[in-house]
């Protein structure tokens, strides 16, 4: 059955949509992610155009953080004062990825800076969650993480405020550093930026866990709201109806992965994902070097 | 039946009144198309008559599109878009009928006056040129059109009936963008161009995705605004069916 998206002015198989918001709402039942990362790259597959892939990921986002999120509120686990300052960040970076965007669009490499964002990223991601969990299974003893350098480096800037939530007294310009950059990402890769603000606020900010996801979640709310805001204004990418069901079909995933995410060891869990991650950079990265079937692109204005 | 009384109520039209008037005259079962969610498809049936003798040639013209082609080349070992070229009005849908064989239509400095044909498509394109590959380009540009159905090639396809009437389904395919289109009908014979005849139609999206469409490029501010709180609401009702307090 064929539904006919108003934006992307194409007819898509809606079960292959409905598998698509399916598929990415298990994972982040699962782990705890978004989802956007799986989500928008299989989009484009299907023939969505990579403006409206990024875009509608974006809107959909924004109801799966929200639900998440209020789930973290209900358990007091937000610290709403560090959300704030990633959310002024995360506008800033999303404002500038939203320009980023159009601009490379014009230039004709946006295809080219998509995809290696994701190489990049998932490249990254995967390595290290392969490497984590390969030492969860076979038990390898990681070792009691040092205070190093960068740390020291952070400490010492200025503009310092406390997050009593957090526990925490960091110079401002570290969360507004971190979640502009993440703010970037989330406009060019159409991702919630959750899988790059949770590490960066563990490791960098050094927040205590317990806060760390509702507190990512609150701050991607605004983010990818701005950014669907910005894409509908400027692109007029946004396509509602593709992001409605990906909405329905990911909250229905996100609840099988929780139920049954439980019934699996989750260093075997996260070794799987790693290992998916991984194929898709791999097929990313086979898309540069083996010779196209037909070089050629043809885009309507 | 739905058909033969239309063939009649054309065949009575064109008797009473116009016959004499034109050498060519036609009409089609719809001036309208509505594309909505479940569109796959449409055809619209054609039937005309012709005072005089000779070939028939329809085209159906879609609105025009301007398009980027870009081609990939090899840098360093990675394949990567080095080349681009704007092209402006292109048809974003062409569909030719004829009654008679293609080689038979052999007056080459007419087919490409009227544009008939995927041969003597204009593409033209402004800006930067690649004159090197234009060909490919041009022909990146016929590739996209065919492979998406939007440019369709359907010699012999007209039945004619008698020395006067003829008929064609025209083939309306499930990718077809919306806007104003032309069919075109042209009575060729010996090469010559003896008469044409033009009908409008219009292709519309209609109920929601029109809605949605309009929405989104009328109103950016209030769709964006929309799509934003319609996902807060909707993230809103799924904490509440999913995660009871």
């Amino acid at each position: 059955m064929e539904i006919y998206l108003p934006i992307a002015d194409i007819p898509l198989n809606v079960f292959f949509l409905l598998f698509a918001g399916f598929f990415a709402g298990i994972l982040s039942g699962l782990f705890g992610i978004g989802g956007g990362f799986i989500m928008t790259p299989m989009l484009i597959f299907m023939g969505v155009s990579p403006a409206i892939a990024v875009a509608s990921s974006a809107n959909q986002i924004v109801a799966s953080s929200y639900s998440g999120f209020a789930a973290h509120a209900r358990r007091n686990n937000v610290d709403f004062k560090m959300g704030n300052v990633l959310m002024l960040g995360g506008f800033i970076g999303s404002t500038l990825g939203v320009w980023i965007f159009s601009t490379l669009q014009n230039f004709g490499q946006l295809d080219l800076v998509i995809s290696l964002s994701y190489i990049i990223i998932l490249g990254t991601i995967g390595t290290s969650m392969a490497y984590e969990s390969f030492r969860a299974i076979f038990k390898i003893k990681s070792k009691v993480k040092k205070i190093s350098k960068k740390d020291q480096f952070f400490k010492k800037l200025p503009f310092k405020v406390k997050f009593p939530k957090s526990e925490l007294e960091v110079s401002i310009l570290v969360p507004i550093l971190v979640s502009i950059g993440a703010g970037i990402l989330v406009s060019i890769m159409g991702i919630g930026g959750g899988f790059l603000m949770i590490p960066a606020m563990i490791y960098i900010l050094g927040m205590p866990t317990a806060v760390v996801v509702g507190t990512s979640l609150y701050q991607v709310i605004f983010v990818t709201s701005n950014v669907t805001f910005l894409h509908a204004y400027t692109t007029q990418s946004v396509d509602i109806v593709l992001a409605g069901i990906l909405l329905a079909s990911s909250v229905i995933g996100a609840q099988f992965g929780t139920k049954y995410g439980t019934l699996v060891p989750a260093e075997k869990l996260r070794a799987v994902l790693a290992l998916m991650v991984l194929a898709m950079v791999i097929k990313l990265i086979l898309g540069f070097v083996i010779a196209p079937d037909n070089p050629f692109q043809v885009i309507a204005q | 039946m739905i058909k033969k009384l239309l063939l009649l109520i054309i065949c009575l039209n064109l008797f009473t009144n116009q016959l004499q008037a034109k050498p060519i005259i036609a009409d089609v079962s719809s001036n309208e198309i509505l594309i909505d969610t479940s569109f796959t498809g449409q055809k619209l049936f054609l039937f005309g008559a012709r005072n005089v003798a000779g070939d028939i040639v329809i085209v159906v013209r879609g609105p025009k599109n301007n398009y980027i082609v870009r081609k990939k080349e090899e840098f360093f070992g990675v394949w990567l878009n080095r080349k681009q070229m704007k092209f402006s009005d292109i048809y974003g849908f062409y569909a030719i009928y004829s009654s008679a064989d293609p080689d038979k239509l052999s007056n080459p400095e007419l087919l490409r006056n009227l544009n008939l044909g995927f041969n003597n498509l204009p593409l033209s394109y402004k800006g930067e040129a690649h004159l090197e590959d234009i060909e490919l380009f041009k022909g990146a540009i016929l590739e996209k059109h065919l492979s998406d159905a939007l440019y369709l090639e359907n010699y012999q396809e007209i039945e004619l009936m008698g020395d006067t009437l003829f008929k064609t389904h025209l083939n309306f395919t499930k990718k077809i963008p919306h806007g104003s289109y032309n069919i075109e009908l042209y009575l060729i014979r010996d090469n010559n161009l003896i008469a044409t005849e033009t009908i409008p139609i219009q292709v519309r999206t209609t109920g929601f995705e029109s809605f949605v469409h309009h929405a989104a490029h009328q109103h950016k501010i209030l769709y964006g605004i929309f799509c934003v709180l319609a996902a807060l609401m909707a993230g809103w009702v799924a904490s509440r069916i999913f995660w009871k307090v």
